[in-house]
């Protein structure tokens, strides 16, 4: 093959197999790297973004304090968060009128959330949001006020990047968390231990660790006594409701309250292994490295539960930018909606699209499947959300349509203007053109025969030196080329 | 909160080099066609949907011409009574329906009058919701109603990738760019597809039939979820060939008209005849939404329903497979009972709808909703559009639905009771049996039978010899009538097996043989 370099010999394996590797990159802080970090710490660059990045030649540990910076939290939705919801004593009509303004407030909430997501610049703390969501899990279906699940967003993203234990104290007592757990329900004369046992099971311990039965029952006694008000849109405490008892938890006695059992929590060393191996499946590989998950633990303990120390040893670390764990993720609907648009078409940001196209491929926000979250990686596929996947691409390129009915007026089809796509890569010839596209958008290189393949799309009978982006009919040829990368497997991958 | 077991679906292959070309990954597929566990009953019933996107006009489909009001109601709209076709002298249907009087004529088809749900809602967006996940119109369910269906009869816990879920192509298939909201389980259980060709071209691309593409043992992470995805691919792959052979061996009998409603239905008609076990197709027409000049409009509309759904009974009789299929056609709303100052309709509620097919008891059902007594303008529903769906669900797909609507509804004598699908299965028996499985002696599957007089809770599992449970086949809620399933045993021992069948507090028991 023509122009074949010594790194393209050491992506075969002796027997004359096709290794699938990142893309080689000049040194071991490249695009390739850049791009890595850009969709696992935020939801992808474009191709500009990420040039001005490289050409400014910002070193690595600066692009991940750029990341970690704290920026002003976003405006709210609008001004009906903070309207008292009071649903007693209304008449059919009002309670209906109630309703309706509660379901298109949470559909703004949703779309708020989307474009938070999709236009945030560079910045780490949106994935956080998205991390936390799927940790610290509510459903829109159970807490229903639009008010409530603001604030739980609000809770989120104020503590996405802030210290755990903080974070910990004000979950509890959050509003849409107790309405969700039923901390509303829990009281002295009849504990209510969902909470409790969620708080240890799957926010903080892990399931089947080194707490009991009676660990659960003593810690729901300490959490009594909370209750949430719709006049004020948050949690207060009633003295009559909450056992003032002697409570025994992981070995210690006292009369504890809920903020206690959290700090009993945290010196617990298996709390701090617990939350960094969740954060080392999200952020960077789906195969646990222990060692890794260890020191990233002892770094959370060391800086007294501060999770930015985490992320920034974790976007930092060798093995974020290990070749085999690049491209070990599956992108979730979310992301795969999202790093579209941003690798693609970052200016044309439709909130509603996202919304559909990740809810048409399995996930909306603020109803995951359960209290467990989003198990993630390879849940998201099968055989039907694979072609659904193929055709999300297929249709993005080609100007489909990417919704749930047949009949939704609202909702325009995604336009990517793939020409201007096609030409920001400053080069117009197919095959440096192709290479550069799949550099960009696909995190392994494919084979060979793949790029072949993909090349003669490209052409489609035209030969190699008499192409240009400028020739009529070349469109549909840079059409059919990208909509066949984005059905790639490797597309799937980030 | 209930807590759903999570089933990674891993496919046993991962972690097996990817090193076979294209032949041997046919070879692997037939491997894995063997690993199959049908639970839909292979009755080879179909159910098509087709969906009138927009909100049809209900008034001037099945048209009440016998009513007064409705030609004060509709100065400019009404449909003259003389280019009415008849049904009983109250109403009649549009001219444009004459295809679709002649199914009536020839006992095929229902007319379910004034079908709606309470508190209507008038979004298009929402009504369509509802409609298709079979809600209370202030409750909005997140899953299909013909998706809980399939989570019933094969549970997502035991069927991670709905692959087993019928024996040939996937259960649910749309014909259009995304699958309805109707299929969406706790997994999608509908793959859509435009055109079965296309389909077989969009999947056999990712499963890298593009070339060898040989890929050596995977050896990072990154690798081994390549070799993941490559594998599902592969899958799907499956699906695109059982679909692709099925398009290739099914041929039309009839000419249909070239619309894109009757070339959907040629798809399903080709399908079907190819050999698909595919439960459930849906099909959909747009642009009912007629809110300003509707005469024109509406009249093209209806006859391109009539017309593609005559072209497609004919193919279906030509074909032998009329018995087996029946379809329904629903829309989100009806339209006003007055006309707007535009010569169109706005949203409205209630409104009639179809069923056709061969094992349809066609006649009209219900009375015509009143025109005297609206509910602001509106029609008030006589039948909720959920007493259709347990009515296909009880009687046509065999599944309680109680189950999947969550609540019973009466349902409609709408399907001839005679109906014996092709394989007889609706003869109720009239006490509880448990056939001996067959074939017996048997590799690599065989089929279980038993029968119920009246429905009941029902578990049908397998024993070991020494009473060790290995597999509980099926648990849950049956209709009356006869019940198949297949069992293969999948890498258990050769050897003698206890198949088991509870009902109540009866048990019946028969020994199968499993031979290597």
């Amino acid at each position: 093959m023509k122009g074949a370099t010594q790194t393209q010999n050491m992506r075969y394996t002796s027997a004359g197999e096709w290794k699938p590797r990142p893309f080689p990159s000049a040194a071991n802080w490249g695009r390739t790297q850049a791009q890595h970090l850009f969709m696992r710490a935020a939801f992808g660059a474009s191709h500009q973004e990420l040039k001005g990045i490289l050409d400014a030649n910002i070193p690595r540990t600066q692009l991940v304090d750029i990341l970690l910076k704290d920026e002003p939290l976003p405006p709210p939705p609008g001004d009906w968060i903070n309207e008292p919801y009071i649903p007693r004593g209304l008449t059919r009509d009002q309670r209906r009128e109630l309703q309706r303004k509660n379901r298109e407030r949470l559909r703004d909430l949703l779309l708020w959330w989307m474009t938070l997501m999709a236009k945030t610049p560079l910045n780490l703390r949106e994935k956080m949001v998205l991390f936390w969501h799927g940790h610290f899990v509510v459903e829109a279906s159970v807490v229903k006020v639009a008010q409530f699940l603001y604030r739980y967003l609000h809770m989120l993203r104020k503590n996405a990047l802030g210290n755990f234990r903080t974070f910990l104290k004000e979950m509890w007592r959050d509003p849409a968390m107790m309405i969700y757990l039923n901390g509303n329900q829990n009281r002295k004369q009849k504990p209510n231990e969902n909470f409790a046992r969620e708080l240890l099971e799957l926010f903080t311990m892990g399931v089947d660790t080194l707490y009991t039965e009676e660990d659960i029952k003593e810690a729901a006694r300490a959490f009594t006594g909370w209750q949430v008000s719709g006049e004020t849109l948050s949690s207060y405490f009633v003295p009559g409701r909450h056992d003032y008892g002697v409570k025994s938890f992981l070995g210690r006695r006292g009369n504890f309250s809920g903020d206690d059992i959290v700090d009993i929590i945290l010196e617990q060393p298996v709390t701090a292994e617990f939350i960094c191996r969740k954060l080392y499946r999200f952020f960077v590989s789906p195969e646990v490295n222990e060692e890794h998950v260890k020191e990233l633990a002892q770094i959370f303990r060391m800086n007294d539960y501060e999770i930015k120390p985490v992320m920034r040893e974790i976007l930092n670390a060798d093995y974020f930018y290990d070749p085999g764990n690049m491209g070990s993720i599956i992108k979730c609907p979310i992301q795969l909606a999202i790093s579209l648009l941003r690798q693609m078409t970052p200016d044309s940001v439709d909130p509603l699209y996202i919304y559909s196209a990740s809810k048409t491929l399995g996930q909306v926000m603020l109803d995951p499947p359960n209290v467990a979250g989003w198990p993630g990686q390879r849940s998201w596929i099968s055989p039907i959300t694979l072609a659904s996947r193929a055709y999300f691409g297929e249709a993005a390129i080609l100007g489909g349509r990417i919704d749930r009915s047949n009949f939704n007026r609202r909702q325009k089809p995604i336009q990517i203007d793939v020409m201007a796509f096609a030409r920001s890569f400053g080069t117009d010839h197919p095959r440096e053109l192709l290479d550069r596209w799949l550099e960009h958008l696909l995190p392994l290189e494919p084979a060979p025969v793949t790029k072949d393949f993909l090349l003669s799309v490209l052409l489609e009978g035209s030969a190699e030196n008499d192409w240009s982006l400028d020739y009529t009919g070349v469109e549909t040829r840079v059409q059919n080329c990208l909509a066949e990368i984005l059905k790639l497997p490797e597309y799937q991958l980030m | 909160m209930k807590r759903r077991e999570f089933i990674q679906c891993l496919l046993p292959l991962a972690g097996m080099p990817l090193v076979f070309p294209m032949w041997s990954v046919a070879n692997a597929l037939g491997q894995s066609r063997l690993r199959k566990f049908a639970s839909v009953p292979d009755d080879g019933r179909v159910l098509v949907l087709v969906q009138l996107a927009g909100g049809n006009d209900g008034l001037n489909t099945i048209v009440p011409y016998g009513h007064d009001e409705y030609y004060n109601f509709r100065p400019q709209l009404a449909i003259p009574k003389q280019d009415i076709l008849d049904i009983n002298g109250e109403i009649g249907f549009h001219p444009s329906l004459l295809n679709l009087k002649r199914l009536l004529d020839n006992d095929r088809l229902a007319i379910v009058q004034g079908v709606g749900y309470p508190n209507p809602n008038r979004s298009h967006f929402k009504s369509t919701d509802i409609w298709l996940t079979a809600s209370d119109s202030d409750q909005l369910q997140e899953t299909g109603w013909l998706g809980r269906y399939f989570d019933r009869v094969c549970p997502p816990e035991e069927d991670a990738t709905g692959e087993g879920c019928v024996s040939t192509g996937p259960p649910a298939i749309q014909i259009g760019l995304t699958s309805s909201l109707a299929l969406l389980g706790k997994n999608p259980r509908g793959i859509a597809l435009r055109d079965p060709l296309a389909f077989y071209n969009l999947v056999s691309r990712q499963s890298d039939s593009h070339g060898s593409d040989p890929s050596p043992v995977p050896q990072t992470a990154a690798e081994r979820e390549l070799a993941f995805l490559r594998e599902t691919a592969t899958a799907a792959f499956s699906y695109a060939d059982d679909i692709k052979s099925a398009s290739e061996l099914g041929q039309n009998t009839v000419d249909y008209p070239s619309t894109s409603l009757a070339e959907q239905l040629a798809i399903v008609a080709r399908l079907i005849a190819g050999g698909l076990s595919t439960r459930i197709y849906v099909v959909s027409i747009k642009g009912f939404d007629t809110h300003a000049n509707q005469p024109g409009v509406h009249a093209s509309l209806l006859q391109q329903v009539a017309d593609a759904i005559w072209a497609f009974q004919q193919d279906l009789d030509n074909l032998g497979l009329s018995d087996r299929v029946i379809g329904m056609c629903f829309s989100e709303f009806g339209r006003r009972v007055y006309e707007n100052a535009s010569s169109g309709t706005d949203h409205g509620t209630a409104a009639p709808m179809l069923l056709f097919g061969k094992p349809i008891k066609g006649g009209i059902y219900g009375p015509h909703p009143s025109l005297s007594d609206l509910d602001r303008g509106d029609l008030k529903f006589v039948y909720d559009f959920r007493q259709l769906y347990a009515t296909l669900l009880d009687h046509w797909l065999a599944y309680s639905s109680a189950e999947v609507l969550g609540s019973a509804y009466s349902t409609l004598p709408v399907i001839e009771s005679n109906t014996t699908g092709t394989r007889g299965e609706n003869i109720i028996p009239d006490r509880i049996y448990l056939a001996q499985n067959y074939p017996n002696p048997f590799n690599p599957a065989t089929t279980i039978e038993y029968g119920l007089p009246s429905p009941a809770e029902v578990e049908i599992s397998v024993f070991s010899i020494l009473g060790r449970r290995i597999k509980t086949l099926y648990q849950g809620h049956q209709s009356a009538g006869v019940h198949r399933m297949q069992w293969r045993p999948n890498g258990l021992p050769s050897g003698t097996y206890l198949i088991q069948l509870r009902v109540g507090g009866g048990k019946w028991v028969r020994k199968a043989r499993y031979v290597k």
